[in-house]
């Protein structure tokens, strides 16, 4: 993969002496309002070649349109990036039928208004005036139609070409639910969302990110659920993107995130459209990147990388059970490998005595320290896990049985290992496996090794302070404003209902949904859970209006219902509990750009939030 | 001031795991053998009192540091050496709390790790908690506050079932006359541990919702109480006075009796756990407290000083004491002859002070609107004032006061005090209107003893936008023109 | 850039608590040490010598095992208790860790000599339990005790630990007596603790052995023996089976125990099991200078052998049973509250009783409350609640009888 990443950062890479050489030419020929005066043909097809290195890939097929005027034309696509049946059946074809035809007026203006509304039948069109997006829509798979003397161009949309069809997702796999996944084409990611939500409150934003590989990245949320400066803040975020490629969801990921010091991530990514319907009628906003099936989703807290989709599809009291124990696994994976360090070398006497024995009894022999130990077992775990992932399928099943049972086995037959240690570091590596987001259980991986040192020293004195100090840094990071450790740290009761416990369907719903046009005033459906769930929505139960409302990202509606109305003092705490997503860049003063390199967030943003939440929480009161 | 905001909630955790901190360990009420536990209940009721009296103080200075109004109510100099005083014992608290917590670590667990070490571990572990703010600090109470409560229940079941517990140790009560319970009231009970929620007066300003905080208050108090008195009740019972009255640290002994079928045995680690968590908030709060508190008397932008009061709290709690029972001792010492000047006479004085000024106040308010002004233009009583003189300051929060959002202490849009001013590029947003903000207050200012100044009803907003900004003012490092510096509750509609 | 000097040097001192752990010590440097046993030595500088029992956990479950004994038994001599343990390391090739001790083990004659000199260090160790148990070696060095191999468990002292808590649990012969029960009793104005005592049945020379466990007939096996009463800090005495056993009644620690009586009018024994008891002890103090205990028990029992022929399905029948039962009963308190009158040591506990019920009265009782108590006034009643009869009501005897007749 190539990652600009010095360019980004304002180093200089080869890539950036070859894009600032790559730049004049398109600059020269966009500030040209584009064609030759003369508009011939074979010199803007010259050109066109020209600009594309006389790649292969470019096609161009010379036409003559019309019947007495006979005009020459040329059609200009890109082979394998356009479907070429559309090609041949929308746009040659229509563009040949036209041998009976004739504009208007014979001059650009008639001619292209001839074949925009009387001749092309394909469904996307657009006239473009500007040589650069007529190559950009050229690279996009749209064909271009040019005439000659004409200074715009047609481009048809006949993307089409080789992709991936929509199958089941390879990571985040549900027993009950929709089996289908993304895919790396942005269109079809979006359709796979619309066919869930059905409103016209769905809202989609294109942008073009990277001023090399030109990724579309797509901005959907809906309208009256998602709040909007989170949206503003949001797109404020991705315009400020200044950056060369972008290759995966993952770096747009990086540049808009809060946070850059933590391991913990600020934004969830998934790659269910399911998953991204359920968010999105939360009032979050999902990303869809070209060249990427993972979408991203924000804001996101703490809880949501608990939650799998297959929470909502059994039945509850079961996932409770899972939820805990999701929870249990996160905590056995930071804090086993440190807990047992710590017993035995620090806190010998809390352990039973029998256990005691045979612990003793194992560690006869062996040269190492527990904490060595455990250091050398946890590497050892990392490497197998980071081969296991490039494994060919063909011999991934061996592999994995060969590391993990035969090596462990072999290590403690040598005297190397304590059998405890090989049991340790199983329950830790399976426990990493429980946490349904993958991001989520990499930063697990990584405090448990500055969790394994703290106890290596201090024993339970280093893992409480450890804890202590963790639990304030997940205190201060913030997804976009909402802090991170929602519903726990400010603690909304009603969101209760949906973090380590998960009320029944019926007792989710909200009193007071918002109203939405073309919804049922006050409308008591089956309700949604509140804020934090991730989980898949089944078709039936898709509308707007059930999103919850209590504040969490809809502080703009829900304020709204609450200035109406008197306060009762539960209320007035709620308001001022109530969590604010607040947009960040308007506070520092809108300095745009600044988020497009890497950056710390400073505190006073932090600040500037809490004051503006509080603010606005107590404008009622 | 920051503009952080704590919620009674965050306020009511903080208190909790505050007063539970290093009491817990310690033998609380002792000379009172069997009946130790009335006389901390006795204890309890003077904290309710004391934090009547700084919930007074606060609601007649909204959205003021002690610091400040200590000022407003002595006089400038008195009131700033008042207040360097008061900084001064947060200070050595912090230092004798971190003692503590280390010499609880060293006699139990880690016994060969130098003082220093584990001193340096917890007070870097504090700073780096404070430096993201007090809003953090508060957050991750509520999170600790239910783990130790959780912990305390298990603690306690553990103990019930293991049968340990025999009831008639307790009895009988008030054996030998209430005379050891009082004596131990007014020797330690009174101060220790519930005299030291005076620090919380300084957090106060920083409430988001003023009349459920201070009942979060009141109540966190209580809660505590009851527990230290129930943790004391069950220390005798398990153990017996005697043996209770010569232990340092009697809830070790008591745990590690509870066990059950031999796989649950010698459970005081996590006791030692419980108290650590507790220690570190006490110590994290004694420190944001002593930190605001100097860079409000010392006009220095607070997150500078995180580092270098670390470094003097570490020092202090290495030197305080060459060893346990000196510093026992001298805990017992202090408390006895100067605690009582900081948590009788001080509060006393102020509240008769505060007393004082609000019946003068409340005469001259009734002075002025007697004379008939109306108030549409310059004199703002109240909320329409605020809008008046708006027009320099375009905070978003004052324009949030404009509408008139009186009352509720939550408009401690009193911004942002120190934290912003604390960065280097600090000179952005929020820090950019304070800084038009303070100056249009500064300019409105004028140079005002106590008592001179007009209808000043004491709690409009006002009074809180002078008191913040011009606390606000004194926090900033760099843009300040200083030429504020009397603290003066002038309205700065006074021009 | 002067910011990234103040970083650096503020990591520096970070990094100077990574300079190593001081405390850690690796479970395989560690001697456990899983019972404890002191002896005196008198002579004009009178030592104790402690023997520490220590666990081998490699012969218990590991993997090299040779086929040695389970524990090994180090001594070391000193003043003080804890100078004699810093000795025992001089033999001991690891730590010591005294953290899991289940047994202490005094010496009688360390008992007769006064106690409390040893008892300090035991409590006021952080690593030492307080629930460890205390004995009494009985007529023996208290290091013979810690040296028994034994069949059922491979520490002798968890060994002893188990037999002591299931013979106060089914004999209710004596209880579980922790370290800090035995502090606490000492405490106690005119009083003192009660120890259990133990002794190796049989023979001395193979009970350290390993052929002491070959045989199925173990030639020297760790008994329980006794309870010794104390006053003050010294040894006076040893009570006899009845005496403990009333004086578990008393201290309302009986769980279960058997209990044989006579069969009222008739020939023969029967036999109860005791299913749970409850002891109520009150002081009356109509005269300050003499106060009265009330003892009030109600025990629940079950027959477990009719070896008479009584119909025991009628009341009447039951209700002799009864008061031949709480005749017993109150029997075995009586002499046990004489041995204690005799030795005057209050070690039930009744001055703590006085001065619930009177504390002014116990203000002036306190100082002379031995006197007191070798001549207090004791009263007792029993109440007990035949239950059960188990599967059978009748014996078959009376089937016999019947016949015969």
């Amino acid at each position: 993969m190539n990652r600009s990443r010095t360019s980004r950062r304002g180093g200089r890479s080869i890539r950036s002496y070859t894009a600032e050489q790559a730049q004049p030419k398109s600059n020269d020929s966009s500030s040209e309002v584009s064609f030759p005066a003369s508009g011939e043909l074979d010199q803007v097809l010259k050109r066109i070649r020209q600009d594309f290195g006389d790649s292969s890939d470019v096609l161009i097929r010379r036409l003559v349109v019309g019947k007495e005027t006979a005009k020459q034309a040329a059609l200009v696509y890109m082979n394998g990036l356009v479907d070429h049946n559309m090609v041949s059946e929308f746009v040659t074809e229509s563009l040949l039928d036209t041998v009976d035809e004739e504009p208007d007026r014979n001059d650009a203006e008639g001619w292209i208004q001839f074949l925009l509304h009387r001749t092309i039948t394909s469904g996307e069109v657009q006239v473009i005036t500007e040589w650069k997006d007529m190559l950009l829509s050229i690279l996009s798979g749209n064909s271009v139609i040019v005439l000659d003397g004409c200074e715009k161009v047609i481009s048809v949309g006949t993307q089409g070409g080789e992709a991936r069809s929509v199958s089941e997702p390879t990571s985040q796999l549900v027993v009950r639910g929709p089996k289908d996944s993304f895919v790396e084409s942005v269109v079809t990611n979006v359709s796979l969302v619309r066919r869930r939500i059905k409103s016209p409150d769905v809202r989609l934003e294109n942008m073009k990110i990277g001023n090399f590989t030109n990724t579309r990245v797509s901005m959907m949320y809906i309208q009256n659920i998602a709040e909007k400066r989170l949206v503003d803040e949001v797109r404020r975020r991705l315009q400020s993107i200044d950056t060369e490629s972008i290759l995966e969801s993952a770096y747009i990921e990086e540049f808009i995130q809060d946070h850059t010091f933590t391991p913990f991530p600020t934004i969830f990514n998934s790659e269910r459209p399911d998953v991204a319907a359920g968010n999105l009628l939360e009032g979050r906003i999902v990303l869809f990147v070209d060249g990427t099936p993972f979408v991203l989703i924000m804001p996101a807290a703490l809880p949501q990388f608990f939650h799998s989709a297959e929470d909502y599809s059994q039945r509850f009291d079961i996932s409770i059970l899972m939820r805990f124990v999701r929870y249990l696994s996160f905590i056995v994976l930071i804090l086993g490998p440190a807990v047992y360090i710590a017993l035995t070398t620090f806190h010998y006497e809390m352990i039973p005595t029998q256990m005691l024995i045979s612990l003793m009894a194992q560690r006869e022999g062996v040269p190492f320290p527990a904490f060595v130990e455990a250091v050398l077992m946890e590497t050892a775990f990392e490497i197998l896990r980071e081969a296991g992932v490039r494994m060919p399928r063909a011999i991934g099943q061996t592999v994995s049985i060969v590391g993990a049972l035969i090596l462990g086995q072999a290590v403690v037959e040598a005297g190397i290992i304590t059998p405890v240690m090989v049991i340790v570091v199983a329950l830790t590596g399976i426990a990493s496996f429980a946490i349904p987001a993958y991001n989520l259980s990499i930063a697990g991986r990584l405090i448990r090794f500055f969790f394994m040192i703290l106890a290596g020293m201090f024993g339970f004195y280093g893992i409480t302070l450890g804890l202590i100090v963790l639990v304030a840094h997940l205190n201060s990071l913030r997804s976009f404003g909402m802090p991170y450790l929602t519903p726990f740290s400010p603690f909304v009761l009603s969101s209760q209902k949906d973090t380590v416990l998960i009320f029944p369907f019926w007792a989710l719903r909200k009193s007071g949904s918002p109203q939405s046009p073309g919804s049922p005033q006050g409308g008591q459906q089956p309700g949604q859970s509140s804020d934090q769930n991730s989980g898949q929505r089944q078709s039936s139960r898709q509308s707007p209006e059930q999103s919850s409302v209590q504040g969490s990202q809809n502080s703009g509606q829900s304020s709204v219902q609450y200035e109406n109305q008197p306060l009762t003092p539960t209320e007035e705490r709620k308001a001022e509990n109530k969590l604010q997503v607040e947009p960040l860049g308007s506070q520092i003063g809108g300095k745009p750009g600044r988020w497009g390199k890497a950056f710390h967030k400073l505190p006073e943003d932090e600040d500037s939030n809490s004051s503006k939440s509080s603010e606005e929480g107590n404008q009622t009161s | 001031m920051e503009k952080n905001r704590i919620t009674s909630f965050q306020l009511f955790a903080l208190m909790l795991l505050f007063q539970m901190g290093t009491s817990l360990v310690v033998n609380l009420g002792m000379r009172a053998g069997r009946d130790a536990w009335i006389s901390i209940l006795l204890g309890m009721g003077y904290g309710l009192l004391l934090f009547g009296v700084f919930a007074f103080l606060y609601r007649l200075f909204p959205g003021m540091l002690p610091t400040v109004y200590t000022q407003i109510l002595f006089g400038k100099y008195l009131g700033w050496v008042v207040g360097v005083v008061f900084i001064v014992f947060f200070v050595y608290q912090t230092g004798r709390d971190l003692r503590d917590g280390g010499a609880l670590m060293l006699s139990t667990a880690l016994k060969q790790t130098p003082l220093i070490v584990v001193n340096g571990l917890m007070i870097m572990s504090v700073a780096y908690v404070i430096h993201k703010g007090i809003e953090v600090l508060a957050r991750t109470a509520i999170i600790f506050a239910v783990v130790v409560i959780l912990i305390g229940s298990f603690s306690s079941i553990l103990l019930i079932l293991s049968g340990v517990i025999e009831m008639e140790r307790i009895f009988p009560i008030l054996g030998r006359g209430i005379g050891p319970v009082l004596e131990t009231f007014y020797r330690q009970s009174y101060a220790f541990p519930f005299s030291e929620i005076i620090c919380f007066s300084m957090l106060l300003p920083y409430l988001g919702n003023a009349k459920t905080g201070v009942k979060a208050g009141y109540i966190a108090i209580l809660v505590s109480g009851i527990i230290l008195s129930y943790t004391s009740m069950i220390n005798v019972a398990v153990l017996g006075v005697d043996m209770v009255q010569r232990s340092p640290l009697p809830l070790m002994t008591t745990i590690s009796k509870a066990s059950i079928s031999d796989f649950i045995q010698r459970n005081d680690i996590l006791i030692v756990m419980t108290l650590i968590i507790d220690d570190f908030f006490k110590v994290g709060i004694y420190f944001y407290v002593a930190l605001i508190g100097t860079a409000d008397l010392f006009k220095i932008a607070y997150r500078k000083l995180i580092y270098p009061m670390a470094l003097l709290v570490l020092l202090i709690s290495l030197v305080v004491a060459k060893s346990l029972p000196e510093h026992l001792e001298e805990g017992a010492e202090i408390l006895y002859r100067i605690d009582p000047f900081f948590f009788v006479v001080i509060p006393l004085i102020l509240y008769i002070a505060g007393w004082i000024y609000k019946w003068r106040t409340a005469s001259k308010k009734k002075a002025a609107s007697s004379g008939g002004q109306l108030q549409s233009s310059a004199e703002p009583h109240g909320a329409e004032g605020a809008e008046a003189k708006q027009p320099e300051d375009t905070q978003g929060s004052d324009a949030n006061q404009a509408q008139g959002t009186q009352g509720s202490d939550a408009n401690q849009a009193q911004g942002t005090q120190g934290s912003d001013a604390g960065q280097p590029q600090g000179a952005q947003g929020s820090d950019a209107k304070q800084a038009q903000g303070t100056k249009g207050s500064d300019a409105g200012q004028q140079e005002d003893t106590q008592g001179a100044e007009a209808e000043q009803p004491e709690d409009t907003q006002d009074a809180q936008l002078a008191g913040s900004k011009r606390g606000s003012g004194k926090d900033q490092a760099v843009p300040d023109p200083g030429s504020e510096a009397e603290p003066t509750r002038g309205k700065t509609s006074e021009d | 850039m002067i910011r990234r000097w103040v970083g650096l040097l503020m990591l520096g001192a970070v990094v100077l608590l990574l300079s190593g752990c001081w405390d850690s010590i690796e479970l395989n440097r560690r001697a456990v040490v899983s019972g404890m046993a002191i002896d005196i030595q008198q002579g004009d500088k009178p030592k104790y010598k402690v023997s520490l029992q220590v666990i081998i956990a490699d012969e218990i479950s590991g993997k090299y095992s040779r086929g040695g004994a389970p524990v090994a038994v180090y001594d070391g001599e000193g003043r003080t208790v804890f100078e004699a343990v810093r000795e025992a390391s001089r033999k001991v090739p690891r730590y010591l860790s005294l953290g899991h001790i289940n047994a202490l083990i005094f010496s009688e004659e360390l008992a007769r000599d006064g106690i409390q000199d040893v008892l300090d260090y035991m409590e006021r160790d952080a690593q030492i339990r307080t629930t460890s148990q205390v004995y009494l070696a009985k007529g023996q060095m208290a290091s013979d005790i810690v040296k028994v191999m034994t069949q059922i468990g491979k520490i002798p002292s968890s060994d002893l630990a188990q037999k002591s808590q299931a013979s106060s649990r089914l004999l209710g012969d004596n209880y579980r007596v922790e370290i800090d029960d035995v502090i606490r009793a000492l405490q106690i104005p005119g009083g003192g603790p009660i120890i259990n005592g133990v002794k190796v049945e049989g023979d001395l020379q193979t009970a350290p052995t390993k052929s002491n466990i070959e045989q199925i007939n173990t030639p020297g096996i760790l008994q329980l023996e006794g309870v010794g009463i104390f006053a003050g800090d010294k040894l006076v005495t040893w009570m006899n089976p009845h005496q403990s056993r009333g004086l578990i009644w008393i201290s309302d620690k009986i769980q279960q125990t058997a209990m044989v009586t006579g069969c009222a009018d008739a020939k023969g024994f029967v036999a109860y099991e005791v299913i749970r008891s409850r002891t109520q002890v009150k002081a009356e103090l109509k005269d300050p200078e003499h106060p009265v205990i009330k003892i009030s028990v109600r025990p629940q029992a079950s027959i477990k052998e009719l070896n008479c022929d009584l119909d025991v399905r009628k009341n009447a029948v039951l209700d002799q049973l009864k008061q031949e039962l709480d005749k017993v009963i109150k029997q075995e308190m009586q002499s046990a509250v004489e041995e204690a009158k005799r030795i005057k040591s209050d070690v039930f506990g009744f001055g703590s009783v006085v001065e619930r019920a009177n504390p002014k009265a116990w203000n002036s009782l306190k100082s002379r409350w031995s006197d007191v108590f070798a001549h207090l006034d004791v009263e007792y009643n029993v109440q007990t609640v035949i239950r059960y009869s188990g599967m059978r009501d009748r014996s078959y005897r009376s089937q016999n009888t019947k016949e015969e007749e």
